[in-house]
């Protein structure tokens, strides 16, 4: 066994501690949220949706940016660890976009009276969410390392640029998607208790995207050095 | 090329039912920007898709 490989499973190993950590921090995130924030007056209790789907948001976001700025370190430094640094990522993000596109309807149904509606914010979001599963096909579909690596960073980047446009939309449209309420320029329209909660649940799905994108790199190095090309 | 399609449908939509102009500046808005911002990438990144 080579010192790489040793390495690989440290990575996995660390991955999964980290995991962990942040699925101990998610029950707790629900304790917090079910039990010690108020219900919202209007809303009720489907609001309380709000607590997984917005961080899932924000993590999905937040991995498809870093594919895209691990794509642009890799045209630029060509250092194959960014590459698999950004296809782990850009599988984390697809799982959280998954969590962020499941709790939407559930949330939209109750409150809007409709599971899915061609509005600006989620039209966006889902073809965000199609970008990143064509950017998997692509890694699929090449077979040379090389040319992979090179065609999904220009992809993850593309990605990187659909970003701030999924944030925008609610600017530029009359969209039934609600407006920022923590990102904005002016303060934070939520309480105290409501804020902490998100805040803490924020911080515990960012903590499960690292633990992800660690075990994935983990697991693409592992199966890189095994030989066999770990084939997107 | 799916968003400027879907967005240029949405605001033909809206002019040819002589919808008001202010109706349609969200699309025109994200539109303009859409072509600036990906054309700008798309000129950048294409030396990176061919081979060298």
């Amino acid at each position: 066994m080579t010192s790489e490989t040793v390495g690989g499973h440290k990575v996995i190993r660390r991955g999964l501690v980290v995991t962990g950590l942040g699925l101990l921090g998610l029950a707790l995130v629900y304790v917090l949220a079910l039990q010690f924030t108020p219900v919202e007056r209007l809303q009720g209790l489907p609001q309380k949706i709000f607590y997984v789907h917005v961080p899932a948001a924000w993590s999905a976001l937040l991995a498809f940016s870093l594919v895209g700025i691990a794509s642009i370190l890799y045209l630029w430094l060509r250092d194959p660890r960014l590459d698999l640094f950004a296809e782990s990522a850009a599988e984390a993000g697809l799982v959280f976009s998954l969590v962020m596109l499941t709790t939407g309807p559930l949330w939209g149904k109750p409150v809007w009276g409709t599971w899915w509606t061609w509005d600006a914010r989620l039209t966006f979001t889902l073809i965000l969410f199609f970008l990143f599963l064509g950017y998997r096909a692509l890694r699929g579909a090449v077979s040379d390392p090389g040319e992979r690596a090179r065609f999904a960073a220009v992809v993850g980047i593309m990605g990187l640029v659909l970003v701030p446009f999924v944030h925008l939309t609610v600017y530029l449209f009359r969209t039934l998607h609600p407006q920022p309420i923590v990102l904005k320029p002016s303060e934070p329209s939520l309480p105290w208790e409501m804020l902490r909660t998100l805040f803490a649940s924020l911080a515990v799905h960012t903590i499960l995207l690292t633990g992800f994108v660690m075990t994935r790199y983990g697991l693409g190095k592992r199966a890189q050095l095994a030989g066999g090309d770990d084939a997107g | 090329m799916l968003p400027p399609v879907m967005w240029g449908v949405q605001a033909t939509a809206r002019l040819l039912a002589g919808r008001p102009l202010g109706e349609i500046g969200g699309w025109l808005r994200i539109l303009g920007l859409y072509d600036l911002v990906f054309v700008t990438v798309c000129l950048l990144l294409f030396p990176a898709l061919m081979d060298e």
